[in-house]
């Protein structure tokens, strides 16, 4: 992970867009889960709605919405897109 | 004949397969806007072209062939074979959202390369369409190589077609090795991999994924979404407005649940009360008429009485359900779930249970970790659920007064609130200490897909609430009418001696058991009558209600009959039965757990005579010492 255009999904502001870059840290169960929900590198997803104390996140990514904590969220990067 | 064929409807939750399912074999199950509320497989028959029929399977939705919760893997077993009583099948109906493809086709891409014989249905062509997507079955089919038909199950629209196209897919032979066209010309074939290699091939899977959608679709450069709808979602989910929004809604239902059934229940309470005079009027005194007129009809009628307001409170939860906006609910209160160790897809199961706790256990299928499956199985039946409306309507429709507060909230919807709050408070409690000793947390996630909110179908808020009435009546003319007879057998005999003076119940079965259980629930204000009341509710709550009246219409000498309210008014203005005492007793029934059927689906869940028999206690020492709270602090205030 290099260059200052990288960060984690849990901390794109709402309403930004982004391209994910990498899906690291997490157990293999949680990475399956994301990715057959389409959460791999190369999809953009845009932050839509943020919860109480900023959890959990909602992102917009294909045609539909998912939400997920911070916690899984830190384990996305992202590009700005 | 028999079917000899099956053929499977397989695709991710919340994508339209039972609506599919119940267009193509005229069957009513419940379908609702969240994913998820398909749990177990169901089996219809579907008539095909040659006037043959096949076997239907309506399926949970999944992600992916490796299933991870219960459900899922329900879908992950039959794939493979190992599902008990059911056989492979011999094709699978790849249900797609036609607003989601990339998505939706990630799953049918898995079960390509497995090898099995599909046919893509690709659904909700209507919401695509409105949203300036038109999906190109020829092109989508020669990308994919397999079947592809546009659909619609809820208009109907290319079902005849879907019908044909499963015909001439089970006539087809099953496919050669399949191509993985996803796969760059000289990549690795895939293996059972580490984490990056598992990264990396889905990452591949989707590139391939997006090409093939974008060549088969055309969409508009911006989708035709509507710009009230995005607002509309802001703002019930944004913390700020969604929240205060949630409590409002809820406070509105409990409002509506005693403000709009007031008018048909007094009309229903008429009828049965004139029912009961009609039979003592028209038949001669003796055994038959007293179990018509004292057991029969005001047992079954006075829980029949509550079916407006059951009706009401199936409607705004159907509502609530085909809009989209429980899952925005869960996500606003994943925060607060999280705090007492469970998790925002907690909430949907917990809130089935407001309408009975058994369709509540088994929505805790969705939820992968079993520890919060286990922590949320425990606590669902805390969630007051339909059968203790009755209960609490007819104690707050007789204690507590019908005034307006600030003009405008109803003090009996309000105290109705606070026992749905009581219950709710105390789950999170339970939920919190369970995933602290016996449940210690295992890594769980939240992950879940957000379904698009829209205005709920009429007819599908209309049918879901019908069923549920049926249901309720169903339950009252045959578990509570056996209910009925049994109380009114044991309060009539044996009959008291020559010269009792007295309450005539009293001398019966029934007042024996009351005055031998008095002792016990003396402390928590309860009498005799009630007594039997409660132990003649163990099978099912609702019964408490009939029980009580039919005790009281034996006991009282007069020939002319009345309302459970009623009678409880005048054993109040008599001192008999207090305030004090009907509150207490609503906090037992918040708690207790008189409900058979519960206990059976807790151990069928669980798997667990433990579990189930750690409910029941737990349950019944916290209603105990809960209303000996409320009954000795509440007698000395008052």
């Amino acid at each position: 992970m290099k260059g200052s255009d990288n960060h984690l999904l849990s901390s794109v502001p709402v309403g930004q867009r982004a391209r994910i870059s990498a899906v690291t840290g997490c157990s293999l169960d949680l990475l399956k889960k994301l990715i057959s929900m389409g959460i791999v590198a190369g999809s953009e997803v845009t932050v839509t709605q943020r919860g109480l104390f900023g959890s959990p996140i909602s992102v917009h990514l294909f045609g539909s919405v998912l939400s997920l904590r911070s916690s899984e969220a830190a384990h996305i990067h992202v590009q700005s897109a | 004949m028999q079917p000899t064929k099956t053929v499977a409807l397989i695709g991710n939750p919340n994508c339209g397969k039972t609506t599919l399912f119940n267009a193509l074999t005229g069957s009513r199950y419940k379908v609702a806007n969240y994913p998820g509320v398909t749990v177990e497989k169901r089996e219809g028959l579907l008539a095909i072209k040659d006037g043959g029929h096949v076997s239907l399977l309506d399926l949970p939705g999944t992600y992916a062939l490796e299933g991870m919760s219960a459900d899922e893997q329900v879908v992950t077993s039959l794939l493979r074979g190992s599902l008990a009583g059911t056989p492979k099948p011999d094709l699978i109906v790849a249900v797609v959202d036609a607003t989601n493809l990339e998505r939706s086709l990630f799953l049918v891409s898995e079960m390509i390369d497995a090898g099995f014989k599909i046919v893509v249905a690709a659904n909700m062509t209507d919401a695509a369409e409105s949203l300036g997507i038109k999906v190109h079955e020829e092109l989508l089919a020669r990308a994919l190589d397999v079947p592809v038909i546009a659909v619609s199950a809820r208009t109907g629209r290319g079902l005849a077609s879907l019908r044909e196209a499963i015909g001439s897919g089970l006539a087809r032979e099953a496919p050669r090795s399949p191509k993985r066209s996803w796969l760059p010309e000289g990549a690795h074939q895939p293996r059972e991999a580490a984490g990056e290699e598992v990264a990396r091939l889905g990452s591949l899977r989707y590139t391939w994924l997006k090409e093939v959608v974008a060549r088969s679709t055309s969409r508009p450069e911006r989708l035709r979404s509507s710009r009230f709808a995005a607002t509309l979602d802001a703002t019930l989910m944004s913390p700020a407005t969604g929240i205060p929004i949630l409590l409002a809604t809820f406070g509105l239902i409990f409002q509506a649940i005693f403000l709009w059934a007031k008018a048909p229940m007094e009309l229903i309470t008429q009828g049965i009360d004139g029912l009961s005079s009609l039979i003592t009027a028209a038949l001669p005194p003796g055994m038959l008429t007293s179990l018509l007129a004292d057991g029969v009809v005001p047992g079954v009628g006075n829980v029949v009485v509550f079916v407006p307001q059951i009706a009401i409170l199936f409607l705004c939860i159907g509502a609530l359900e085909d809009s989209g906006y429980l899952s925005r609910a869960a996500f606003l209160l994943d925060t607060v779930m999280r705090r007492v160790g469970l998790q925002g897809r907690a909430f949907i199961p917990l809130l089935s249970s407001f309408a009975c706790a058994i369709p509540g256990i088994l929505a805790t299928r969705t939820i992968p970790s079993r520890s919060d499956r286990l922590a949320t199985i425990m606590i669902a039946p805390l969630m007051s659920c339909s059968a203790r409306l009755p209960v609490y309507a007819v104690l707050i429709a007789a204690f507590v007064p019908p005034t307006l507060l600030w003009g405008a909230v109803s003090l009996q919807g309000l105290v109705l609130l606070s026992m749905y709050v009581l219950g709710m408070a105390a789950a999170f409690v339970i939920a919190w200490a369970l995933k602290r000793t016996i449940l210690r947390k295992e890594h769980s996630f939240l992950v879940m897909e957000m379904p698009p909110l829209r205005r709920p179908i009429l007819k599908v808020i209309l049918r879901g609430a019908t069923d549920s009435v049926v249901s309720f009546l169903k339950n009252a003319t045959t578990t509570i009418l056996a209910c009925s007879i049994v109380v009114w057998f044991l309060a009539s005999y044996p009959k008291p001696p020559q010269g009792f003076s007295g309450n005539p119940v009293q001398a019966s079965y029934a007042g024996m058991i009351g005055a031998a259980m008095e002792p016990a629930i003396r402390p928590l204000g309860f009498n005799w009558e009630i007594g039997v009341g409660i132990v003649s509710s163990f099978p099912a709550r609702e019964v408490f209600v009939s029980a009580l009246s039919t005790i009281y219409n034996l006991g009282d000498d007069t020939e002319e009959h009345q309302g459970l309210i009623r009678a409880l008014k005048e054993r109040q203005a008599q001192g008999s039965f207090s305030l004090v005492t009907a509150v207490s007793l609503m906090v037992f029934y918040v708690f207790a757990c008189m409900c058979m059927s519960t206990l059976a689906v807790c151990r069928r869940e669980t798997g667990s005579w433990g579990w189930t028999a750690g409910m029941f206690a737990y349950m019944t020492a916290l209603a105990y010492v809960a209303s000996l709270i409320t009954f000795q602090v509440g007698s000395r205030l008052l």
